[in-house]
């Protein structure tokens, strides 16, 4: 439901493009920082779309991200747990930064019932610390180019 | 009229990318006669600036005469706005020349490549907007200040600044996003030297210029040199 915290237990996963990936094709810290504007990185909250297998909540998400917007052939969806990823920022940051994991999701055509946000990361041009220790808590990558 | 031409490579095949002029002569042509509405100039500027950038560039008219001032006016500034677009391309790709062939990085010509495989795949997912010129210049002052660094990873915000990382593990890291307002964020992550199992995070603020030594200081090239 739109403003539920996800639980610690779960997992998201953020699209990232291209131009966010290294050349051994994993994620940066440049793939969480955020663009300037937003007020939350965008995530999908895969255990809300109740489908049992990981493999079924991956190809759920890239359907419903294709209907919203160009996914790349080389981008890659990259798998965080939520409880690990807040550890990691809070314990990796100086002023011990709590971000939220929140679900929020998009309704309106194109619906997107699994989209939920990261809050409280520091602007797009501040502190990068956050935005590194979320791409180090990358735990798996998947192709846009996923076949069950 | 002349065609250029430019090969970029990407993930494991090469584009070969063309622009010819006669393009872009149609549509001034087209706004010339003032067929072309302001929405269709809008679209057809968008039409342009997604075609693939050369280096021999093609020139747009900055004036075109008609019969209707008012017309003049507006094609003008919409020829304007399109050449200062175009050109942030252009200025991109100065720097990247300049890179290649007089800049003292030992891996400059890779360096290059990637950023302008970047280039690509931003404008392709940005509309045609390109990354930021004057970030790129941070991170190449940073580099030619720090040559005793081994080849970054070097990725993009989607804000278009450039983010260039070194690490080994999890546990040494050194990453800076170079801003668009000639300055850099930056943090590293390293063992601490005294107590076994502690980390520590430094992160902060400078200019391209100071960051070199800063990190000299924090013996990042015991672990992110060549």
């Amino acid at each position: 439901m739109n403003g539920d915290v996800l639980p610690d237990a779960d997992h998201v996963t953020r699209l990232c493009g291209f131009t966010q990936l290294n050349e051994d094709g994993i994620p940066e810290g440049s793939a969480f920082v955020l663009k300037p504007g937003e007020t939350f990185l965008s995530v999908n909250w895969i255990e809300s779309l109740g489908l049992g297998a990981r493999p079924e909540q991956i190809a759920e998400v890239l359907r419903v991200l294709g209907t919203k917007r160009k996914v790349g052939a080389t981008a890659k969806l990259g798998l965080l747990n939520v409880g690990r990823s807040r550890v990691a920022v809070r314990e990796g940051t100086t002023d011990r930064l709590e971000v939220s994991f929140v679900h929020e999701p998009e309704n309106k055509t194109p619906i997107d019932s699994s989209h939920s946000g990261i809050y409280d990361l520091p602007l797009s041009d501040g502190d990068i610390t956050a935005a590194e220790q979320l791409a180090l808590s990358v735990s798996e990558l998947f192709p846009t180019r996923y076949a069950l | 009229m002349m065609n250029a031409t430019a090969e970029y490579p990407t993930e494991g095949r090469r584009y070969r990318q063309v622009r010819q002029n006669v393009d872009v002569g149609t549509t001034v042509a087209q706004v010339a006669s003032g067929q072309a509405q302001a929405q269709t100039v809008h679209g057809l500027r968008h039409q342009i600036l997604r075609l693939p950038k050369t280096r021999g560039c093609a020139r747009v008219p900055t004036s075109v005469t008609t019969d209707n001032s008012f017309q003049t006016t507006r094609n003008v500034s919409a020829f304007s706005e399109l050449d200062a677009l175009r050109s942030d391309d252009s200025v991109i790709q100065a720097v990247l020349t300049g890179l290649r062939h007089a800049s003292p990085i030992q891996y400059r010509d890779r360096l290059a490549t990637r950023l302008e495989q970047l280039l690509a795949a931003y404008k392709e997912d940005s509309d045609g907007h390109v990354f930021s010129a004057d970030s790129l210049r941070g991170l190449i002052v940073f580099l030619e200040g720090a040559r005793f660094l081994r080849y970054p990873a070097v990725t993009l915000t989607r804000g278009g600044d450039i983010y260039a990382s070194w690490k080994r593990g999890s546990d040494h890291v050194f990453s800076a996003q170079f801003l668009k307002t000639q300055q850099v964020r930056f943090v590293i992550f390293r063992p601490n030297l005294q107590n076994v199992g502690q980390s520590d995070q430094l992160s902060g603020l400078t200019t391209p210029q100071s960051l070199p030594s800063m990190i000299s200081h924090l013996n990042v090239s015991d672990w992110a040199a060549e």
